[in-house]
């Protein structure tokens, strides 16, 4: 009996610390839920003016595969591109990419938003030496200019074959998508 | 009580004299900055943990005493993360993925174990600023062997300049084993040499 008591006595105790524990959690989630949602949104925004330069506002179109179309217009109201995340599986694991396109489909900017590559060899796809090759191009030339299944005009990272191949299909699959949703 | 705070750096170093916490040691040295950052989440989450263990340590019961210590610094982790994500955006996005590994660094559960739960309020903060700056100190210097090896720079500026061809296994899982192994070899030299 003695036994039980004590049982049900440790069992009250942790039970007291778990809801402490979790009105503490609770209370600091809700003051912070809000401010780290209007991160993130700023933090969207500047990689979308990132990949198209002179875009002073933003419209939001969802694209039928369910991921969201930014079309880009300069201060004057004309719009001068569009913009959308892609997700390629990389090497070691997913690559999401914020990419811009003129009017034409033509590429204004890529940005690597979230990865985990090897450091030193798929992780400087991030890098502006390899990025910068993606502006102005063409869906057509977004290939590896060897080993891929076209010939493209698109330097590989030498040892990082498949990163450069994922970052590459994954900028060309988000410039047909926003081709194709027009 | 002095000897609480300095124990921590050298003679009782949490990663290369008691081999605690070698997992997330393991992963985030690949840079200086890294290791500094982890190093500094750490020693904050510790030295709560330590705090709030040795103040309630004659109120919990010794049976469930290691599940209560787990709830407390798993709050406490979620809160610094949510907490930094919040107020300091970049250093969160910096620090971001430490963070959450700080729940599984046993050093915080072994310090609250073997220290704060013996001891008072005062001496366990003492304890975890030391073992906090040991930890940081070792992580601080592997990071910068395996980022100068292995990166040729350090703090993200180039040392060697563009020649340099790097040794591209020292920031590899490979270099993490080998260098931590190199510094506990020298540090257990240097302990049977004083002896």
């Amino acid at each position: 009996m003695k036994q039980n008591l004590e049982i049900i006595k440790i069992g009250v105790f942790l039970m007291a610390i778990c809801v402490i524990a979790s009105l503490a959690l609770a209370l600091t989630n809700k003051t912070t839920a809000p401010l780290i949602a209007e991160q993130k949104r700023v933090a969207q925004e500047q990689a979308i003016k990132d990949v198209l330069p002179g875009a002073a506002k933003f419209d939001e179109k969802n694209l039928p595969d369910g991921s969201k179309l930014f079309i880009g217009k300069n201060s004057e109201g004309k719009m001068i591109g569009k913009a959308t995340k892609s997700v390629r599986k990389g090497y070691s694991g997913p690559i999401s990419i914020m990419v811009g396109v003129d009017p034409e489909y033509k590429t204004t900017g890529i940005m690597i938003l979230e990865m985990t590559e090897t450091p030193g060899l798929g992780a400087k796809t991030k890098d502006p030496m390899f990025t910068s090759q993606f502006k102005g191009k063409t869906a057509d030339q977004l290939y590896l200019k060897a080993k891929d299944a076209k010939i493209g005009e698109i330097d590989a990272i030498t040892a990082a074959t498949i990163s450069s191949k994922a970052v590459t299909a994954g900028v060309r699959e988000a410039v047909e998508a926003m081709k194709n949703a027009k | 009580m002095l000897n609480e705070l300095t124990k921590g750096i050298f003679k009782e170093n949490p990663l290369l004299r008691l081999i605690l916490g070698t997992c997330p040691s393991l992963a985030v040295t690949s840079s200086l900055q890294n290791g500094l950052g982890m190093g500094i989440a750490m020693t904050f989450v510790l030295l709560c943990s330590n705090i709030l263990v040795s103040l309630t340590r004659n109120i919990v019961p010794g049976k469930v005493r290691i599940p209560v210590f787990i709830v407390i610094i798993a709050t406490f982790v979620t809160i610094t993360d949510l907490s930094m994500a919040a107020f300091v955006p970049d250093l969160h996005k910096s620090l971001g993925i430490f963070i959450p590994l700080i729940v599984v660094n046993c050093i915080i559960l072994g310090r609250a174990e073997a220290f704060a739960s013996k001891n008072g309020p005062v001496a366990s903060a003492l304890d975890a600023i030391g073992m906090g700056i040991g930890y940081t100190l070792a992580l601080s210097f592997i990071g910068s062997i395996r980022e100068t090896l292995g990166n040729g720079t350090i703090l993200g500026t180039s040392l060697f300049g563009p020649a340099y061809q790097p040794f591209l296994m020292f920031i590899l899982p490979a270099g993490a084993f080998l260098t931590i192994g190199l510094m506990i070899g020298v540090m257990n030299w240097m302990e049977n040499r004083k002896s």
